[in-house]
C-alpha cells in the first residue's frame, strides 16, 4: 500500500458512516447540531473494533505486558500515592489533557456509589454511548474486567464505586463535570481500585478550570466539587502559552501579561490548608447551630439497575402519607439547565453579565448573547493568542492583549458587553515594533500602563483610557534589566526592576515622569499583580525553602505580609480582596482584615459567572452552559456554609420531599412525563403533601383550578430542588414542627453553600404534612 | 406507493448518489466536520419528501437531492463564523520539495497496511487531518476520496492551488513525524 492509497481508504473508512446515515434517514432521523463525540465519523465495525482492541490492551495492562502504542499509560507508580496525592496528580493530568485527541486508558471515581444504570449513563453521556468500559469497580471490592464481565457488571445489582474507560484526553474533562463523579485520572496497571472518596481531603478537591461547571445540584460528597480556578492574580510564572509565538516572552520571572486563564489553575489544585472558615462563622445563621449532620441518603427506591437513568425516582409508597393518582411519579430532581454550543473552538469563556458571555479562541474573541435556547454572535475580533489582562469589578467589560500581524504581541482590545461591542484601543501606536510584556490597567485612575520589551530595553508607557478614545500619555520609565508591572494609584506606576536576584521596587509618575526607589529584595521574589491594578504581590522565588508573601498597597505604600501557612494570594476582579488558605480577605488602609460574602466570592472566583442566570464553561471547544449559581437570591440573601444535618424523622422528609417533588413538577411543568393528565390530579398531588391552607395557597398561587382547565401553571418562586440536596432542621413539638430547610446552592470558594427557607408542618390524622407554601 | 416501493427507489438513489452529493457537501460546508451531518439532513429529507408525495414527479434524483444539499449547506450552523485562514503561517512548499513528497506518496510502505489495521491509530491519523484546520480535511476528502487533482480542489474550495499544496503537504510531512507513517 502506498500512501495515496492509504489515506484514501482512511478518509473513505473514516469521514461518513454511509450505512448509518441511510438507517437513520429511513427513520427521519435528523443530525443533532452539536460538537462531534468521540466516535462520530467512526464506521460501526470500526468502533465495535475499539471495544475488542480496548479490552485486549486490558488484557495486555493486567499482565504486564507491552501497551499498544495507541494507548497512553502513566508511568508513575499510583499505588504507593495517597488517595489526596492522587487526586492532586489526577488535577494535573485533566489539565494537561483537556485539548488531547489522544485515546487512553482512565479510571473514573464516582463521588458515591451508583446503581449499574446511573454509571452507565454517567460513562457514556460524553461518547455517544460508545465509550469502551473495560472495567469495572464495585463497593463490595469485587471488580469485573472484560467484555463480557463488565456487560454483566452493569446488569447486576451492585454497586459501582468506579471504572476504568478508555476516551480521549478532553473526555476525562467532560466525564469529570459531571457530579456524580469525583474525579477521572491515567489509569495504571498498578491500580487496583478507584480513589476512596472518604480519604480526599475536602479541602483539596478543587476541579480545576476546564472543569469549571458551577453546579447548583450537586450531592455532598467527601469530595465536595468547587469548580474553577480562583487564582485571579495575574502571576507571572504561568503558562498560558498555546502558539510558538508566546515563546518569545522572557523567562517567566518578567512576563506579567499572562492572564489568570483556564491554564493556570494548576496551583490552585495544590492542597489549600483550611482553617476556621471566616465566611463560614461570619454567615452562619444563629440556627445553623444544630448538631453535625449530613444530608438524606436517596432511598432505597431510587433506580435499580434494571431502571432508565433518566426515570426520575419514586417517592417510597411506604412513606407516600396519602396516594397519589395512579401513574404518576414526582420529580424529586430539577431538570439541570444545560446546553451547549457547536465546538466554538474555544479555549475560554465566562458570562460578562446575565445574558453576554465572552469566547477567547486561538484566533478570536468574540461575544455572545445567549436568550435560554440559543446563542447568537454579538461580535468578534481576529487577534492571535489573546489574553485577559483586566476585568472590571462586575465583570462587564474587560480587556485582552494579543498577538499582531507581525507576530509580536502588539495589540491590546477592550471588551464591553453592556455596550457590545469590541474595541481596538490601538495599541500598536504605543508599542510599535516592540511587544508587550505586561499590562495593567487602573480603571479608577483611567490609567492604562504597558511594559514594552523592544531591541533589548523595557519601556513603561502609560496611556490614558476612561472607556473612550485612549491618550497617549508618556513613556515614564526605561530600564535594560526586566520590569514587572505591579500597580497603579492616581498617576502614580509601580513596577518591580530585576537585575539578577535583586529586585527593585520602582514608584513613577506618569506625568512628570519622575521617579523613586520605594524597596529592594534580595532573594529574587516573584513580582505580579491583582488583575485590577491596585495590588502588587510579592511571592518567594520558587527555588526559597522559607518566606513570606507580602501585597504592596500603592495607595498606604506599604508592604503587609500575609498570614496563616498558606502563602498562595488569589486576587479576582474585586480591588482589595483576595482569597488566601481558603478564606477571603481585604486590604484596607494596609491592614488586612477578614471579609465574606459571596459578592466577594463572586468575584474573586470570576470565571464562574457575572450572570445571576448563567455560567460558562470549555469542554473540547465547545461552550457548555449551565444555570449560575449567583442567582439574585444568593447575591441579595445570605448563603448559610458548614456542615449541616438533617434532623427530620422519615416521616417528615417524606412530606417534605413530597411537597418539594409538587413543587418541582408545577415549576417544570413536566406534567406529561410525570403521568399528570389534569388538573384534578396535580391538585391531588399537591393534596398529598401540603395540608389543606398551604395546598389552596399553593393552587392561588400558581393559578391552578381542581375544576380543570389548561395546564398552565405560574410555577415562579417556588422553591424547586432537588431534595437530595437539601437538609432540614426541624424541631418536633406535638402535631407540629417548624424549622429551616435548607438548599444547596451550590459550592463557593471549595464550600458548600446552601439558601435557607422557613417550613411548617402539621400532623393531622397522623401524617404530616407541610403546611406553608415552599417559595422565595 | 408501498414502503417497500419507496425503500427500494430510496436504497437506489442514494448509492447513486451518495458520491456526488458527499462531495458537493464536503465542497460547500462551512467545516468538514459538518459534513456527515449536512448528509444525514439531506437524505432524511429526501426520504421524508418521498415517503409524503411519492417520487414520480421527480425526473433527476441527483438533480433534486444535490437542491435539497445546497439548502441544508446554507442553512446548517448558519451562525457559524469562518475561521482566520491560517495558511499564511504555513511557509511554502518548494518545487523540489513537492516533487520528492510525490515520489513518497507512490511509494509502497508495508507498514501502511499494519497503521490501517490499527483501528485506534488510523483513527487518531483521521482526528488529526480534521482537526487540522477547517479546509485541510475537505482537501484530503476531495483529493484522496473523490479523485480530484489539486487544481481541481483549489478552483472547488475557491483556493489557490499552493495553498491547497502546502496545507495537503505540510499535514503530510507532520503526519510523517507525528505518527510514523
Amino acid at each position: 500500500m502506498n500512501k495515496n492509497d492509504f489515506y484514501k481508504q482512511l478518509m473513505s473508512e473514516y469521514s461518513f458512516d454511509c450505512e448509518k446515515i441511510k438507517s437513520n434517514a429511513k427513520k427521519g432521523r435528523f443530525a443533532k447540531q452539536r460538537a462531534i463525540p468521540m466516535y462520530v465519523g467512526m464506521t460501526a465495525a470500526a468502533a465495535v473494533l475499539v471495544v475488542a482492541v480496548g479490552t485486549t490492551v486490558m488484557t495486555a495492562v493486567r499482565n504486564n505486558t507491552p501497551i499498544d502504542s495507541g494507548v497512553v499509560l502513566s508511568d508513575s507508580n499510583d499505588s504507593v500515592l495517597t488517595p489526596n496525592e492522587r487526586f492532586v496528580k489526577a488535577l494535573d493530568e485533566l489539565q494537561k489533557n483537556a485539548e488531547s485527541n489522544e485515546l487512553r486508558d482512565v479510571m473514573v471515581t464516582f463521588s458515591a456509589p451508583l446503581a449499574p444504570a446511573d454509571a452507565k449513563a454517567v460513562l457514556t453521556a460524553y461518547a455517544d454511548g460508545n465509550i469502551p468500559v473495560k472495567k469495572l469497580y464495585f463497593t463490595d471490592g469485587t471488580e469485573a474486567s472484560g467484555k463480557e464481565q463488565v456487560e454483566e457488571g452493569f446488569k447486576s445489582g451492585q454497586q459501582i464505586s468506579g471504572a476504568v474507560v478508555n476516551c480521549a484526553g478532553y473526555v476525562m474533562a467532560s466525564i469529570t463535570n459531571d457530579s456524580r463523579v469525583l474525579i477521572v485520572e491515567n489509569y495504571s496497571a498498578d491500580m487496583t481500585s478507584p480513589i476512596d472518596t472518604n480519604a480526599v481531603d475536602s479541602d483539596i478537591v478543587n476541579v480545576p478550570d476546564n472543569t469549571n461547571v458551577p453546579d447548583d445540584s450537586t450531592p455532598i460528597v467527601p469530595g465536595d466539587e468547587s469548580a474553577d480556578s480562583i487564582d485571579g492574580s495575574t502571576t507571572s510564572d504561568i503558562d498560558t502559552s498555546d502558539s510558538e509565538t508566546l515563546e518569545s516572552y522572557d523567562s517567566p520571572d518578567t512576563s506579567d501579561v499572562s492572564e489568570p486563564s483556564s491554564d493556570v489553575s494548576i496551583d490552585t489544585s495544590d492542597p489549600v490548608s483550611e482553617e476556621t472558615s471566616d465566611i463560614s462563622s461570619s454567615e452562619l445563621p444563629e440556627s445553623t447551630d444544630t448538631p453535625t449532620i449530613n444530608p438524606p441518603e436517596p432511598p432505597q427506591t431510587t433506580p435499580d439497575s434494571s431502571t432508565n437513568a433518566t426515570q426520575e425516582p419514586t417517592i417510597p409508597t411506604e412513606t407516600q402519607p396519602e396516594k397519589l393518582p395512579d401513574g404518576v411519579t414526582l420529580p424529586e430532581g430539577i431538570d439541570r439547565f444545560s446546553y451547549e454550543t457547536i465546538n466554538l473552538g474555544a479555549k475560554e469563556a465566562f458570562f460578562m453579565n446575565d445574558r453576554t458571555f465572552f469566547v477567547r479562541t486561538p484566533y478570536q474573541v468574540q461575544m455572545y448573547t445567549f436568550n435560554g435556547t440559543e446563542e447568537r454572535l454579538l461580535t468578534a475580533e481576529d487577534c492571535d493568542n489573546a489574553e485577559v489582562c483586566w476585568i472590571s469589578e462586575n465583570g462587564d467589560s474587560l480587556i485582552v492583549s494579543a498577538v499582531g500581524d507581525n507576530g509580536m504581541r502588539n495589540r491590546l482590545l477592550y471588551v464591553d458587553a453592556n455596550g457590545e461591542r469590541i474595541t481596538d484601543l490601538n495599541a500598536v501606536d504605543t508599542v510599535m515594533d516592540g511587544t508587550l510584556k505586561g499590562v495593567g490597567y487602573n480603571a479608577d485612575s483611567g490609567l492604562l500602563v504597558m511594559n514594552i520589551l523592544e531591541n533589548g530595553k523595557y519601556y513603561v508607557c502609560a496611556v490614558d483610557f476612561n472607556g473612550g478614545e485612549p491618550d497617549y500619555y508618556s513613556t515614564s520609565f526605561e530600564s535594560s534589566s526586566p520590569i514587572t508591572l505591579m500597580a497603579a494609584n492616581e498617576t502614580d506606576i509601580y513596577f518591580s526592576v530585576a537585575d539578577g536576584a535583586l529586585v527593585q521596587i520602582y514608584e513613577v509618575n506618569a506625568i512628570s515622569g519622575t521617579s523613586k526607589l520605594i524597596k529592594t529584595y534580595e532573594n529574587n521574589p516573584v513580582i505580579s499583580s491583582n488583575l485590577s491594578f491596585t495590588h502588587g504581590i510579592i511571592s518567594p522565588s520558587s527555588a526559597a525553602i522559607t518566606g513570606s508573601t507580602e501585597i504592596f498597597d500603592p495607595q498606604t505604600r506599604s508592604f503587609t505580609t500575609v498570614g496563616g501557612t498558606d502563602i498562595s494570594v488569589n486576587f479576582g476582579t474585586n480591588k482589595h480582596s483576595f482569597m488566601s488558605g481558603g478564606s477571603c480577605y481585604t486590604i484596607s488602609g494596609g491592614s488586612i482584615s477578614p471579609a465574606g460574602g459571596t459578592t466577594i466570592l463572586g468575584r474573586i472566583d470570576y470565571k464562574k459567572s457575572a450572570s445571576s442566570l448563567y455560567a460558562a464553561s470549555v469542554s473540547g471547544g465547545m461552550v457548555r452552559i449551565r444555570n449560575s449559581i449567583y442567582s439574585a437570591k444568593v447575591r441579595n440573601g445570605g448563603l448559610t456554609f458548614g456542615e449541616l444535618s438533617d434532623s427530620a424523622s422519615a416521616q417528615i422528609r417524606a412530606a417534605v420531599n413530597g411537597a418539594l417533588a409538587v413543587n418541582n413538577l408545577i415549576a417544570q411543568g413536566s406534567y406529561e412525563r410525570c403521568g399528570v393528565a389534569s388538573a384534578q390530579e396535580l391538585s391531588q398531588c399537591i393534596d398529598c403533601y401540603y395540608s389543606e391552607s398551604a395546598a389552596n395557597a399553593l393552587r392561588s398561587r400558581c393559578g391552578i383550578s381542581p375544576m380543570g382547565g389548561a395546564m398552565k401553571y405560574n410555577g415562579a418562586g417556588l422553591v424547586s430542588a432537588n431534595v437530595y440536596d437539601t437538609v432540614l432542621s426541624l424541631s418536633e413539638s406535638g402535631n407540629t414542627a417548624s424549622g429551616i430547610l435548607y438548599v444547596k446552592a451550590g459550592n463557593y470558594g471549595g464550600k458548600a453553600g446552601y439558601v435557607s427557607y422557613s417550613i411548617k408542618l402539621v400532623n393531622e390524622n397522623g401524617r404530616w404534612q407541610v403546611d406553608c407554601v415552599l417559595a422565595n | 406507493m408501498g414502503n417497500s416501493d419507496i425503500d427500494r427507489y430510496f436504497d437506489s438513489v442514494y448509492t447513486e448518489t451518495l458520491s456526488s452529493v458527499s462531495r458537493f457537501v464536503v465542497s460547500h460546508a462551512a467545516r468538514f466536520q459538518d459534513a456527515e451531518d449536512i448528509i444525514q439532513n439531506v437524505y432524511t429529507r429526501f426520504y421524508k419528501r418521498i415517503s409524503d408525495k411519492g417520487y414520480d414527479d421527480i425526473e433527476s434524483a441527483e438533480a433534486f437531492v444535490i437542491n435539497i444539499a445546497k439548502f441544508e449547506c446554507r442553512s446548517f450552523f448558519s451562525g457559524f463564523k469562518k475561521q482566520k485562514d491560517r495558511v499564511t503561517n504555513m511557509s511554502g512548499f518548494s518545487e523540489e520539495e513537492s516533487a520528492a513528497l510525490e515520489a513518497e506518496m507512490s511509494r509502497d510502505q508495508q507498514s501502511l497496511e499494519d497503521v490501517m489495521s490499527d483501528k485506534i491509530l488510523a483513527k487518531q491519523i483521521f482526528d488529526d487531518i480534521i482537526k487540522s484546520d477547517e479546509t485541510v480535511g475537505k482537501i484530503f476528502y476531495l483529493h484522496f476520496v473523490c479523485d480530484m487533482k489539486l487544481d481541481e480542489v483549489a478552483r472547488q474550495l475557491g483556493l489557490n492551488l499552493s495553498t491547497v499544496k502546502t496545507k495537503l503537504y505540510r499535514t503530510i510531512e507532520r503526519q510523517k513525524k507525528k505518527f510514523g507513517i
